[in-house]
């Protein structure tokens, strides 16, 4: 099986196994709908509409007295991936992801505000190059916060997983391991916001079934758990959770807390983005003096 | 589902939720009884989680791999939902999305054993979980029935010489089961957050409690009891400016119908017996700490994982034993495919068509070669048991027989495998299932109608 970690314990992209890749935000891209935004990570290229409050199309959002009913579409692009595959091929997965965004969604805005409206999220995946449901996630947040829509708080997703290392970059994160704190036990090395490349290492990666059937330590060393987790950055609450492949229980929290680390400097650039979009709009209507 | 709960109903589940019941009578941390029926055709398997009936069904085929798996086989899981539930679409790709991680992404079915031939040929499994009754938590018992049915599958034996692949009948040798690592279990959890109003109501309680002092006050425990109460009071007073936030989560297990409206959100974890994620499906709902997540692995997940576990593995070896009577009429029968292999009513109104039909499946299949190297001997005496004894002559099973006329070269090498298999299950649960053993000796001693006396020799090829 091959590592991604090299000896020097940098990825094969050249990122650190806490570092995210290059996030990129804007804000109100189309000025047509209620609120925009686009997030790139990385490769990976996401722009998401949100079109709302407004009154619900369907019968069952129009009598939701409590409050309002989140939608969601997700479109991927025929070109999104780097196998050329029809759009229909997607359907399925942009299905799922369009349920899970609106389900995030809609314990994370405030809907008892909203009424029996409706606000409809437009998801457009451009490119993907792996996490894409975190990136779809942030990108419709962003747009959510656009459209002034009240929220308890941001909702930023990230994934997270392990990588196994070979045994002669084991020795050498070994060496490096006092000095940088990257977190390492049993030849696993955690890393935060997996590209394609990495989740199809982990998925394509085979472990011994008596290792497992056993559950000892020996059984870790194969197995890689890819979660994506939403989270609000400032309660540290998951809002929503997704793992695949297979993972000992007892490692589950300390994944986590990889994740939260990625999530938290997600949060810090796309805070970094709003701010610099409101003081665009302050600065345009005058209200800060040039 | 689409239905709406009452507003009574809310309040009313809610109530008793606070006093630590649920509708059905259970605690909060109890589980419905499963219930197994295996179907007759392996493979074939219907699920009862209380209310909630699912029947998954596995078949195969062979089909060329995936480009870039060339030496893996495919698992494919379709759900079936029927339109009177009306279920969305998103509901039912949940559940199939779930049961896939479960099984495919986490390698519990080993798929490198399904390959038949390197990039040419590999086995296509098909598992249909098909939905017939909904009473809550569809995803756990479609996730059993999957596991179930998986476990209880066989597929056909091949041989491959070059590039010729034959694929051999049951009649000619034993179907294969499947290789699974471990067994993925679903749990799902649902969670419901006592709205404000809980804190009302426990003002309420304590009002309540208030105007039943003076009988309280005579029990020294009444005291303490008041103590505690005034001390809730004043957090609470506290808080009050947080009333919002400040919420009591319940944490429901195997949550029923009625209570799946309630929930203000629901976490799936799939977990083997060995303390092994496979998959975890937290989508919105209540945010949780990460603490709280795990913990809640360990607290209620686990021990119904377990539970679960053992129950299946004792289902399997029930199922394998609770009738030997109808096995072993199937033994004697000309079976040549696999839906007559878990069918005895199919086998007798069928066994001469189908043994008129046996040589023509074999002269398709692979020929077997006589050789003159007789390994076990059958004899079946006059009151209808078969007595079999190997070579050394040590081996003597006893099995009654009701009708047996023929004598062909592929029943002697299927019986014969099959009571190798089961003299070697027999001794392995002998202890577990002597009173069945006992039975089985009572029905030897009824007289059976014997047809004729009936020597069979088996041949090893």
């Amino acid at each position: 099986m091959a590592t991604s970690l090299s000896e020097s314990g940098l990825r094969e992209d050249g990122r650190r196994p806490h570092e995210v890749r290059r996030v990129e935000c804007k804000l109100c891209v189309f000025p047509h709908a209620d609120g925009s935004a686009e997030f790139r990570l990385g490769a990976t290229h996401v722009i998401a509409t949100v079109f709302g409050p407004r009154q619900a199309s369907t019968k069952a959002a129009r009598v939701n007295e409590d409050g309002a009913t989140i939608t969601c579409r997700v479109q991927s692009c025929e070109f999104s991936q780097s196998d050329h595959r029809q759009a229909n091929k997607f359907r399925r997965r942009d299905r799922l992801l369009g349920d899970l965004i609106a389900q995030t969604f809609q314990c994370a805005v405030m809907t008892n505000l909203y009424a029996k409206s409706s606000i409809d999220i437009c998801i457009e995946i451009l490119t993907n190059d792996g996490d894409i449901n975190s990136a779809a996630i942030n990108a419709a947040c962003l747009a959510l916060i656009n459209a002034g829509i009240c929220m308890k708080d941001y909702v930023v997703a990230c994934s997270a997983g392990f990588i196994a290392k070979s045994t002669r970059s084991l020795k050498q994160t070994n060496k490096t391991g006092a000095k940088t704190d990257h977190i390492m036990f049993s030849g696993l090395q955690g890393i935060v916001d997996l590209n394609q490349q990495e989740k199809n290492l982990s998925k394509h990666s085979s472990y011994s079934s008596t290792n497992i059937s056993e559950g000892n330590e020996s059984g870790l060393e194969m197995c890689n758990g890819i979660v994506t987790v939403a989270m609000m950055p400032n309660s540290g609450e998951i809002v929503t959770l997704e793992m695949q492949s297979v993972l000992p229980l007892s490692q589950m929290e300390k994944l986590l807390s990889f994740a939260k680390k990625g999530i938290n400097s997600i949060h810090t650039q796309m805070a970094a983005a709003v701010k610099k979009h409101s003081f665009m709009l302050l600065e345009r209507k005058g209200f800060i003096g040039s | 589902m689409e239905s709406v709960l009452s507003i009574n109903d809310r309040h009313f589940i809610l109530k008793a939720l606070q006093k630590g019941y649920r509708l059905d009578g259970r605690g909060l941390e109890d589980a419905r009884d499963v219930k197994y029926t295996f179907g007759l055709n392996p493979g074939s398997v219907e699920v009862q989680l209380g209310g909630t009936r699912v029947f998954a069904k596995v078949s195969q085929m062979l089909v060329q791999p995936q480009i870039g798996k060339s030496n893996q086989g495919i698992v494919v899981f379709r759900t079936l939902v029927p339109p009177h539930l009306k279920m969305s679409k998103e509901v039912v790709d949940r559940i199939t999305q779930i049961i896939e991680r479960g099984f495919v992404e986490s390698k519990a079915i080993d798929l490198e054993t399904l390959c038949v031939l390197f990039g040419e040929q590999v086995w296509h499994l098909r598992v249909d979980i098909s939905v017939i009754q909904d009473k809550g938590n569809l995803v756990d018992c479609a996730n059993l029935a999957a596991l179930a049915a998986l476990k209880h599958h066989r597929r056909p034996d091949v041989t491959v010489v070059g590039s010729k692949i034959t694929v051999h009948s049951i009649s000619e040798k034993l179907p294969l089961p499947l290789n699974i690592h471990h067994l993925p279990i679903s749990v799902s959890l649902g969670h419901i957050v006592t709205p404000e109003k809980d804190d009302n109501n426990n003002n309420d309680n304590d009002m309540d409690n208030n105007s039943t002092k003076p009988r309280k006050e005579q029990g020294g425990d009444g005291g303490e009891e008041e103590e505690e109460e005034e001390e809730h009071v004043t957090k609470s007073g506290e808080k009050k400016g947080h009333a919002k936030f400040q919420k009591k989560m319940f944490t429901l297990i195997d949550p029923s119908l009625k209570e799946e409206l309630l929930l203000d959100g629901k976490s799936v974890f799939t977990m083997t017996k060995f303390e092994q994620l496979c998959a975890v499906h937290k989508i919105g709902g209540v945010p949780l700490a990460s603490r709280d997540l795990v913990q809640l692995c360990y607290t209620y997940v686990l021990p119904l994982v377990n539970q679960w576990h053992v129950q299946l593995e004792n289902e399997f070896k029930k199922q394998q034993f609770d009738n030997p009577r109808k096995r072993k009429e199937l033994l004697l029968g000309r079976i040549v495919d696999p839906i007559q292999l878990f069918d005895p009513l199919i086998f007798k109104a069928t066994s001469k068509a189908i043994a008129s039909s046996s040589s023509t499946t074999t002269s398709s299949g692979h020929v077997l070669e006589n050789k003159e190297k007789p390994q076990n001997t059958t004899v079946v005496d006059r009151d209808g048991d078969a007595h079999v004894t190997d070579n050394n002559g040590n081996a003597d099973m006893l099995l009654d027989i009701d009708i047996a006329n023929d004598d062909d070269a592929n029943t002697d090498t299927l019986w014969k495998q099959w009571i190798e298999e089961e003299e070697t299950r027999f001794q392995q649960i002998l202890p577990a299932y002597t009173d069945q053993h006992e039975d089985q000796k009572d029905m030897q001693t009824d007289p059976q109608p014997s047809s004729s006396k009936l020597t069979l020799i088996s041949e090893f090829s």
